[in-house]
């Protein structure tokens, strides 16, 4: 397909720049929807890199992860298949904010993706480096690469996560250079901005790796994984998975007496790093200056595949001098010994202010262009695939000149993270957190098919394979929640699983249709009836609160057309755009705007005029 | 800004010692200079800041004096409303007010609505709108100690004592969400989450239990007095309020419709109601009469029970006594003076034995007994004798209580070992509740009903 020579190398539907893990489910999708995809990237052998840890999953990602399967993508297929242990964090926390973690092999996980691509015939995969966005009339045409020649695409996704003008720093040693040795993406983010975008500046940082064998593995502790057959994708047979990847240890003061001894040499204290880091995934520096009171912190030992001769070491994220990281190790129980392989580093980006984005990821300004992952200030793979597939999703239905799929912050944690990011002022790296979802009483990793599955179905990203599958779990849900709602001895049976301590198995014995129920749909109608009573106040205040904070703001709301709003409210809606009036409330648009334009929206002005 | 100017008089109407009216809006001095003697116009034109003088206010169609009048004029964004005040303080008298009046209105400016300046005030960031509900509470406040009350409110005392609810709630929730979102970080115990929701519980309780108090300040709490015919409900009324109001006469069923009449006890505004003896009657009149009784004593705050204490109970005393179990009532032994002892005492005994309800005996003849009367109605506003903030309307009573819910609601979760997505959940629902009291969450139902409570022309 690369005719070299020429200098338009091919014509596309769409083009999507990178292959990390937002490009991927862009790309994917995209093709699944019958669009032809150019899959431009700096390394194609670096496909769905894991630059971090090697794991999928956790407090609001686990979430993330279902609902992107639920709608058709992939990374829970790629996570279960590459899977080396699976573990259920916050299991007696609640269901709300029950998560899984799988740890993955890397290789394998990346191994999935790539073929999963390669089997896609409408996809394209270009090596290069993209410099420019191409437009034409305002609208996007495509991409131009480094060597100058030109993809063209009626829809382009940029997905170039952490590389835009990348620099990387070890202590005193600053180098442009992308994650992992890669090169940095020099050019595109100055494109953009002649395009008219507003570009900023954060860092993010990642901990050494030490050799397998340097570790002394009986002075760490062995982390057990979960002993249940489990799976993220609603697609995989569920499966006990018992590879021992998993181990931890933990700082003291002597590794605190260190840190605190060399933070002058310390690039995020003494003005080395200028960009804003994630304050909810903090280096080892940072945690040791904010909690003085924290004798200890966890680190814990994770093997990055099955084979590799390499350990992340999960908590000690760092930037300091390869001699600090080096004599912090020594004081670490198990770790005296370790031989570092590659040392941690922070990473300095470009990325692109969000708020220029609309609800679908397409730039407010140029029509076509689509912006997914890190380069919207986001931070984690399962944020970046959440976006990639909406990107892709959205981009597809651009071309086909139908309205963008948006979700609900009701809907799906997808929906909270794209109108988080679009629509509020996002001052660090954004990593999705439980408690950023209001309703998160009815956003559980176990009911993500439910409330999202038809949707996908009727994207057109369901195979029937898909939706057989969700057909016969709905029917089971379904059939569950009639028994519960028959009555035992006078009283509805899902009435006694609303005690704390009751089990659904006890009801068992009266119904032994139950029994014929698989466990995760005994797992579902058992949460539901347990939870009914405080996920209906949930959702009565969903509605209470709809009446006028869901009140929809239109996109193209000119707020100097709405008399008497402060200068500061109509600066916060033009660079914001919020969707609802809840959202401008959250903004800090003080009580009286909301009510001015609450009553305009409404279609009379306020004050009694 | 808002859009037009309003006008209105600001001092209750009738004659008084001076009447005030009161111009806001960004052409408020235009107005007012429009009125004025052509050298006044010149200089409140050209006053900056606060300034005041005097001058004449002249008619605009005949050129005429109407008023000598103080002006007073407050630029925005130091005035009442934050835009351009100006108040013209004329000599009493409601045809000379009505008349500077209309030669305001006719120099454009608009009538202003119930409770508008103070909309005003509030949509121009000036009050908060626990303030803005407290300055309504002092234009209203009929006794000195609600007066005090309004104006503690007024200075935003509530609120603050609000924010650090919300505050220290909110302190928990991080803590409660820290340990959902870093499993591996964060761990959390008994002493983290329940005393500090259970203090705010607490305080919340006892403003709440203030709440009725602050009710009653504003408001003024109503007592009906009920009871049978010929019981000496209306001589009572009369004799608590220290004139021949009502009708009294030896036949039963004298008293037909419902009378109300406003006195003060210990500061408190009290409404008494007098009504008609409650039985089982034919005649159309007094039918109404009772079932308006009835519902006096249904709406009320506390019933006042009267009995005739020179006969025992009968039947249909019960009947009601029954009926109002879970009310607040005060069982009245009136005609201390006539009524054999033994009598008063059996009748106490029984009513001790099968009700909680506080017994009185009074003679409305005497006057014997009413100080004690009031003194046990006045002990029955819990915390009477506080001089610490209460909340002063309904809907901050509500909140308030919604507020205390969710926390029970958390606390109870968090005891009986729910999960603490669910524990997260209630004290958000709590924060949420406290931010509509101070209006940093607001729905527009509220603000319309608040401020169509207001009067023109505050
Ligand atoms: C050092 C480091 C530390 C991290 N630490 C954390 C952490 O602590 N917590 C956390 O949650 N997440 C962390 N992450 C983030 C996580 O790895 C990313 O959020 C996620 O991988 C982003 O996915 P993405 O698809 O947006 O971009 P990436 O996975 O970064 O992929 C970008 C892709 O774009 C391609 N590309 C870039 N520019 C161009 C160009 N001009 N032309 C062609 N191709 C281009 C690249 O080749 C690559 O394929 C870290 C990442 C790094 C690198
Ligand atoms: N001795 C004595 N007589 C009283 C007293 N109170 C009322 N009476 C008399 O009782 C009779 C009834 O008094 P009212 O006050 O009219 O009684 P009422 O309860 O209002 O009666 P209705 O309006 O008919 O329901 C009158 O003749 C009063 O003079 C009292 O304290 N002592
Ligand atoms: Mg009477």
């Amino acid at each position: 397909m690369e005719c070299i020579g020429t200098r338009i190398i091919g014509a596309y539907d769409a083009c999507v720049v990178g292959s990390g893990h937002a490009a991927c489910e862009a790309a994917l999708a995209l093709s699944r929807l019958g669009k032809s995809v150019a899959m431009v990237t700096l390394n194609a052998n670096n496909i769905a890199g894991m630059a971090c840890n090697p794991a999928i999953g956790g407090p609001g990602k686990a979430q993330i992860v279902r609902e992107i399967d639920a709608l058709g993508g992939e990374m829970a297929l790629a996570a279960d298949e590459a899977c080396l242990e699976m573990r259920i964090l916050n299991q007696s926390k609640g269901p709300a904010v029950q998560s899984l973690r799988a740890q993955c092999d890397k290789r394998v996980y990346s191994g999935h993706m790539r073929a999963a691509i390669m089997k896609e015939r409408r996809i394209a995969l270009v090596e290069g480096m993209v410099t420019g966005v191409l437009t034409g009339d305002g609208t996007v045409e495509g991409v131009v690469l480094s060597d100058g020649r030109r993809v063209l695409g009626r829809a382009v996704v940029l997905a170039t996560g952490v590389y835009l003008e990348s620099r990387t720093i070890v202590g005193p040693e600053v180098k442009i250079s992308g994650p992992m040795g890669e090169p940095s993406a020099r050019g595109l983010s100055a494109s953009l901005v002649k395009l008219g975008l507003e570009v900023g500046r954060f860092k993010t940082g990642t901990s050494p790796r030490v050799r397998r064998d340097s570790v002394v593995w009986d002075r760490v502790r062995k982390e057990e994984g979960a002993a249940v057959p489990l799976a993220l994708s609603f697609m995989s047979v569920p499966r006990v998975w018992d590879f021992d990847a998993c181990y931890s240890t933990e700082t003291c003061e002597a590794t605190h007496e260190i840190i605190r001894a060399n933070v002058s040499r310390a690039p995020l204290f003494n003005g080395t790093i200028v960009g804003t880091g994630p304050r909810y995934c903090p280096s080892i520096e940072d945690k040791v200056m904010r909690f003085p009171e924290r004798k200890r912190h966890l680190v814990f030992l994770e093997k990055e595949s099955r084979d590799s001769d390499e350990i992340y070491l999960l908590g000690l994220s760092t930037s300091l001098p390869l001699d600090v990281q080096e004599e912090m190790l020594r004081t670490i129980r198990g770790l005296e010994r370790a031989v570092i392989s590659r040392p941690g580093y922070a990473i300095e980006y470009d990325y692109v202010l969000p708020n220029q984005l609309k609800p679908s990821l397409e730039t407010a300004s140029i029509p076509g262009l689509f912006l997914a992952g890190q380069i919207c200030g986001s931070s984690g793979y399962e944020e970046a695939a959440a976006q990639g597939l909406i990107a892709g999703i959205n981009a597809s239905r651009y071309l086909d000149g139908k309205e963008p799929l948006v979700l609900g912050r009701d809907q799906a944690y997808i929906g909270v993270l794209i109108d988080d990011l679009v629509s509020s002022p996002i001052t660090e790296p954004y990593r999705m957190l439980t408690a950023r979802a209001e309703y998160r009483l009815l956003l559980r990793q176990s009911n993500a098919d439910l409330r999202l599955t038809p949707i996908g179905r009727e994207i057109g990203l369901v195979s029937d394979e898909r939706w057989a599958v969700f057909e016969t779990r709905r029917g089971q849900v379904e059939l569950g929640r009639k028994l519960l709602n028959r009555e035992i001895c006078g009283r509805r049976a899902g009435d006694y699983l609303r005690r704390p301590g009751s089990s659904i198995e006890e009801l068992m014995k009266d119904m032994p249709e139950l029994c014929e129920l698989d466990a995760d749909v005994l797992e579902e109608v058992e949460t539901e009836a347990r939870y009914a009573g405080f996920i209906e106040r949930q959702e009565s205040e969903v509605r209470r609160l709809q009446r006028w904070s869901g009140k929809r703001i239109p996109p193209g709301l000119d707020p100097d057309l709405v008399p008497g709003l402060s200068r500061e409210t109509k600066d916060k809606i033009r660079r914001y755009r919020p969707a609802t009036l809840g959202r401008a409330a959250d903004l800090g648009v003080s009580p009286v705007d909301i009510l001015v334009l609450g009553a305009y929206l409404q279609g009379r002005p306020a004050g009694g005029e | 800004m808002q859009g037009e100017t309003i006008a209105a008089i600001a001092t209750p109407r009738g004659t008084g010692g001076i009447a005030i009216i009161k111009i806001s809006g960004k052409d408020a001095v235009a107005v007012a200079a429009g009125c004025l003697s052509p050298r006044g116009a010149r200089k409140l034109s050209r006053a900056r800041g606060y300034s005041v003088f005097f001058d004449r206010v002249v008619s605009p169609v005949s050129g005429e004096t109407i008023d000598e009048t103080i002006v007073l004029l407050m630029r925005s964004p130091r005035s009442y409303t934050g835009e351009d005040v100006v108040e013209l303080q004329c000599h009493g008298g409601e045809l000379v007010a009505e008349k500077v009046l209309d030669a305001v209105l006719s120099r454009g400016a608009r009538m202003a609505e119930p409770g508008e300046f103070t909309r005003r005030a509030f949509l121009n960031g000036k009050i908060t709108l626990d303030e803005a509900e407290a300055v309504l509470d002092v234009v209203l406040a009929r006794t000195d100690r609600a007066l005090r009350q309004a104006f503690l409110r007024l200075e935003g005392k509530l609120g603050k004592s609000v924010l650090g609810w919300r505050d220290k709630i909110a302190a928990v929730l991080a803590m409660v969400q820290g340990a959902l979102d870093f499993p591996d970080d964060i761990t959390l115990r008994d002493e983290d989450v329940v005393p500090a929701l259970e203090e705010v519980t607490a305080e919340i309780d006892s403003m709440l239990k203030d709440g009725v108090l602050g009710l009653a300040l504003t408001a003024g709490v109503e007592l009906a007095l009920v009871g049978r015919p010929n019981a000496g409900k209306s001589s009572l009324f009369n004799a608590l309020l220290g004139e021949d109001r009502a009708i009294v006469t030896e036949v039963p069923g004298t008293t037909r419709d419902l009378l109300r009449e406003r006195v003060q006890w210990a500061g408190i505004p009290v409404v008494l109601v007098d009504t008609a003896g409650l039985r089982e009657t034919r005649e159309i009149v007094e039918a109404i009469g009772v079932e308006r009784a009835r519902k006096a004593a249904e709406e009320s705050w506390v019933a006042l029970y009267v009995v005739d204490a020179s006969r025992p109970l009968t039947g249909e005393d019960w009947y009601w006594l029954e009926r109002w179990r879970d009310r607040r009532v005060v069982v009245v032994l009136n005609k201390a003076d006539i009524a054999p002892e033994h009598v008063k005492r059996d009748i106490s005994a029984v009513v001790a034995v099968k009700t909680s309800f506080p017994v009185v005996e009074v003679s409305a003849r005497t006057g014997w007994g009413l100080e004690k009367l009031k003194e046990t109605v006045i002990g029955m506003f819990e915390g009477a004798d506080r001089e610490s903030v209460v909340p002063g309307s309904a809907r901050q009573v509500a909140c308030l209580r919604k507020a205390r819910e969710a926390l029970g609601r958390a606390l109870e979760a968090w005891r009986e070992g729910w999960t603490w997505d669910v524990v997260a959940s209630e004290m958000e629902d709590a924060c949420r509740v406290l931010d509509e009291i101070t209006g940093s969450r607001i729905s527009e139902d509220v603000l319309g009903e608040i401020f169509s409570r207001f009067c023109v022309g505050k």
